[in-house]
């Protein structure tokens, strides 16, 4: 409950032909994660499956091609097959699906000459516009002259004073008759004897000339109702094309869904990755399976696979530790907290899980920073009320609202009215220093756990030196409570025993000492970095203490939020008052809700998790039978 | 201490950091002279010490290792830029993916199966799909892709050279045009002082591209003066737009390097050739970019001049660790990467 769960390294020992089995066996029990780097074992020199995973890899781009084209996933049948593919089946399976991406690229492509055409017609649309003040026959721009080379046509916008300048090297000009989204519609004028010179310049110009068809020989009306013809014929064939799409996506849904179902049976030998050794017919898999699950683990391989298979399991050995990866089980209440964990990092195997630190405390200092038996009820209620779009927080939700409906009670609170019932505390106005003394014992209190906790993380790592010496370790707690104990004996009696005042400075002479003997460098700046390390220790000793009056802070706020929103509402008649007063509290549940998040979300990470928590471990990632692998 | 003082400290730190790592002209002999196991220590002088330790095992992957120095050390000068100056740099540094893109585009529109080609990886400083465009069919596909892309105003113009079944090079030479027109929009976007020390190196850069650019098209490709011209990118600081019209027209070298400005054309020789004029502008621009480096103070212009030597000088380490990979003998290492010297450059 309080450490990540127990893992045994396990090592199946089994022949080639068993592997792609293995793979769906154990991607189908979910509970073993393939050793993620590579052992390099000189016995075992082959990467076993080499086309089989080529061939896996060619399948699933097709089918990711396939789908992304039609915009929906498959649904794969509810039952993935009970055997793997072999080889020759993915063959088959790879090379259906290239066929059928290859129509569907086809369709891709008709797809966007139809846009193209139509985007070309909406064009000579506009382009018709620029000559449609003129009443002539356009076929005048299309015939050729003896001397005079004429031709119209676009180019992109940011072409046109480059061109200009390089055609009238060849005494060409450029008139620019239109503009649109980017591209001029423009006449080239010149002698035609220089028109060899000019068509180089015009492809690398992006010059798309213009054929104005036969019909624009004519009135620019008549040629508007001819391109209007034009633009329906293709839109109708556009629709056609989609309608053929739509019903071959249905006719092979059922057939893509048999493919997703084929390759999520494949997908667990490609999951092995590394984990994954041979040599000649025999094959080795290495990996991490928590240790409640082993016995699992080899009766699903014994009963699932045709070959012999042996497999051997033990704890992980001490230099192995950094690299075991973390899984966290907990009651699925706690789920959501444990997602705040990881926002901050996995624990490494070694280290203590946060999450029920982490839950506990949320909830204890969000109820004391916003203590309302009314708010608590509405943050309470509100995942029962909105259930889908707050499902996944709503334990979050829910706790946080018990936490402050009791801190409520004892604030004696209700929407921010202190007198509908009695305080079974205080009010949090009537003593505000009392309110700070409180969230300073619990800042300290906060504080000695965290560094408890980091003590033992480093124990547990084998760092005996930086658990006692470390300005995290003992020495640090040691320097942090003996700093609060000279502070109290003084504040209280007006002197410091001589035993409380060594305690500090002994505590600080250790840590010193070891940043020095922990520092690789030239002198000046180890002494430099050691000092500036000192004095940071002794800073922060004190600044994150204080940093907790924020608790008692925002409790104070709360009903100081609470106060100025009846006081506007007292200004106001009858149905302003309690407009007022259901806007001002609902001001202050979400405004100042999410400002509390942020902070208590601020101290637990900033104050507790970067004390003992490293968060650089790996996360547990069991092989899974998943859609969601086939489409990454 | 002034406001752009305090806003460029760090930058202008991490420039002078790196700037240790260039080598100058005499370690850039040696490193041309020297066989490979005693050129360690000038490799870890420019910060290259994993390969003084060992080459890696083929040319793509010592090309990669290089190229992610180069993106590294950007991203790192990137950290200390505002938007626009990272804008600015990461455009730069996009001409490694240029590189990419042409790559593939050959690939592609090559008949047959091609090999897969080995691409440079960008890290964060990538903005192609690599994979998504690799593992298309058909060049029909890897069109449609590229059109979705930041480079995809070239799809068109692409699909018009494969359906006309010409030669990609006005495909090519448009997304250099592009590219360039880019980065001189975006050093126009850099604040006072700090577009004008960076557009006084591009502009130096620019008069390098054009002229190399115009030689190739006029009198190696042929093309015509129109054609040349259209294809120039904006015009630089000793070149600008209206010569190099002129120069366009002109027939041969001669009479080209007779009308370059002074500076230019008196160092070249009457035989010169068209190497020798690269490695003339390639020293005018290294000599403004050493300037820039060395003067300017508190200035983005000092990670930009800096991004262009240490480009050089990758490049030169690569020619040199590649020819000693591929067993090249020493006079042809040093002819391969010897237009430092060759240029008679100091400093």
């Amino acid at each position: 409950m309080f450490r990540p769960v127990p893992m045994h390294h396990v090592r199946i020992a089994l022949l080639q032909d068993d592997l792609t089995q293995a793979g769906l066996l154990l991607a189908r029990f979910g509970w073993f994660a393939p050793r993620q780097e590579s052992n390099n074992d000189e016995r075992l020199p082959d990467q076993p499956g080499e086309a089989y995973r080529a061939t896996f890899l060619s399948a699933q781009s097709y089918l990711q091609k396939i789908t992304g084209f039609l915009g929906q996933r498959p649904q794969p049948d509810p039952d993935v097959p009970d055997q793997a593919p072999l080889l020759q089946t993915l063959r088959e399976l790879e090379q259906g699906l290239r066929d059928t991406w290859q129509e569907y690229s086809a369709c891709a492509e008709s797809s966007r000459h139809y846009a193209e055409q139509l985007r070309e017609v909406q064009h000579l649309k506009d382009l018709l516009d620029s000559y449609r003040h003129l009443d002539m026959d356009l076929g005048m721009l299309r015939r050729k002259l003896r001397f005079l080379h004429l031709q119209t046509g676009t180019i992109p916008q940011e072409n046109r004073n480059r061109l200009r300048q390089a055609i009238s090297m060849i005494g060409y000009s450029l008139t620019e008759v239109s503009r649109r989204e980017g591209k001029l519609h423009i006449i080239i004028a010149g002698l035609e004897e220089r028109a060899n010179k000019l068509q180089t310049v015009l492809k690398a110009a992006d010059f798309h000339p213009l054929e104005l068809p036969e019909a624009f020989a004519d009135h620019p009306d008549k040629v508007a109702r001819q391109l209007r013809k034009r633009e329906q014929r293709i839109l109708q064939e556009q629709q056609q094309l989609q309608r053929d799409i739509a019903q071959r996506a249905a006719k092979e849904s059922n057939r893509l869904a048999q493919a997703a179902a084929m390759l999520m049976a494949a997908s667990g030998f490609i999951q092995f990755g590394n984990a994954l050794q041979g040599r000649g017919g025999l094959a080795r898999i290495d990996g991490w399976t928590p240790e409640h699950r082993v016995e699992e683990l080899k009766k699903a391989l014994r009963h699932g696979l045709s070959g012999p298979v042996v497999i051997e399991h033990r704890p992980p050995r001490k230099e192995e530790k950094p690299r075991v990866p973390s899984a966290m089980e907990h009651p699925s209440w706690l789920q959501p907290f444990t997602r705040l964990v990881k926002n901050f990092g996995t624990p490494r195997y070694t280290e203590i899980d946060p999450t029920w630190f982490f839950a506990l405390s949320f909830l204890a200092m969000f109820g004391m920073m916003f203590g309302d038996l009314g708010h608590g009820a509405l943050i309470f209620l509100a995942p029962l009320v909105l259930r889908k779009p707050l499902a996944s927080f709503a334990p979050i939700l829910m706790g946080a609202g018990l936490s402050s409906m009791l801190f409520g009670l004892l604030y004696g609170s209700v929407f921010g009215y202190e007198h509908l019932i009695p305080a079974l505390w205080i009010p949090p106005l009537s003593d505000p220093v009392l309110m700070l003394q409180v969230a300073f014992l619990w800042g300290v209190g906060f504080i000695s756990l965290t560094s408890l906790l980091t003590i033992r993380n480093r124990l547990a790592e084998g760092n005996v030196a930086a658990a006692l010496l470390d300005s995290q370790g003992m020495a640090g707690l040691g320097l942090y409570l003996g700093l609060l104990a000279t502070g109290f004996f003084w504040l209280r009696q007006g002197g410091v025993p001589d035993a409380v005042a060594a305690v500090p400075a002994v505590a600080l002479a250790l840590i010193l000492i070891y940043k020095w003997r922990s520092h690789q460098a030239a002198a000046g700046e180890r002494l430099l970095v050691v000092l500036i390390e000192g004095f940071e220790t002794l800073m922060n000793s004190i600044s994150n203490t204080l940093s907790f009056l924020r608790v008692a802070a925002f409790g104070l706020n709360h009903v100081a939020l609470a106060i100025a929103v009846f006081a506007l509402a007292n200004m106001m008649d009858s149905a302003g008052h309690w407009i007022t007063v259901v806007l001002g509290n609902l001001f202050i549940l979400l405004l100042e809700g999410a400002i509390v998040v942020i902070q208590v979300l601020r101290l637990e990470y900033y104050e507790g998790f970067s004390r003992f928590f490293r968060g650089d471990g790996r996360t547990f990632r069991p092989m899974r039978l998943s859609l969601d692998n086939l489409y990454e | 201490m002034s406001r752009r003082t305090a806003a460029y400290a760090y930058l202008d730190t991490r420039v002078s950091l790196l700037a240790e790592q260039l080598l100058h002209r005499p370690q850039r002999s040696q490193l041309l002279e020297l066989p490979y196991p005693e050129i360690a220590a000038l490799l870890r002088r420019a910060g290259l010490g994993g390969l003084a330790r060992e080459l890696p095992s083929d040319p793509a992957r010592l090309e990669q290792l290089l190229a992610d120095t180069l993106v590294d050390e950007a991203v790192i000068l990137m950290r200390a830029m505002n938007a626009a100056e990272q804008r600015f740099v990461r455009h730069w540094m996009r001409r490694l993916e240029l590189i990419n893109l042409k790559f593939l585009l050959r690939t592609r529109f090559s008949p047959g199966k091609q090999p897969r080609p080995e691409l440079l990886d960008l890290g964060s400083l990538t903005s192609l799909p690599l994979q998504t465009l690799l593992d298309t069919d058909s060049v029909e596909e890897f069109l449609r892709q590229l059109a979705s892309t930041e480079y995809g105003q070239l799809a068109g113009p692409a699909r018009k050279a494969y359906e006309e079944q010409r030669a990609l090079f006005d495909v090519e030479a448009t997304l250099d045009a592009h590219y360039y027109t880019q980065l001189v929009h975006l050093g126009a976007k850099l604040d006072g002082v700090h577009r004008e020390q960076t557009e006084s190196l591009l502009r130096v850069w620019l008069d390098q591209v054009n002229l190399m650019s115009l030689l190739r098209f006029r009198l190696v490709y042929g093309l015509s003066a129109p054609h040349s011209y259209f294809l120039l990118a904006p015009g630089g600081r000793r070149l600008p737009l209206a010569l190099l019209r002129q120069l366009a027209q002109l027939d041969s070298l001669a009479e080209i390097i007779s009308r370059l400005p002074p500076d230019i054309s008196m160092v070249l020789k009457a035989d010169a050739g068209i190497g020798d004029v690269e490695l003339q502008m390639q020293h005018l621009t290294r000599v403004q970019a050493r300037k820039v480096l060395d003067q300017a103070r508190f200035n983005m212009a000092r990670a930009f001049a800096y991004l262009y030597l240490r480009e050089q000088q990758i490049q030169l380490i690569h020619t040199v660790l590649k020819g000693h990979m591929l067993g090249f003998s020493p006079d042809l290492i040093r002819f391969c990467g010897d237009p430092l010297a060759a240029a008679g450059e100091a400093g």
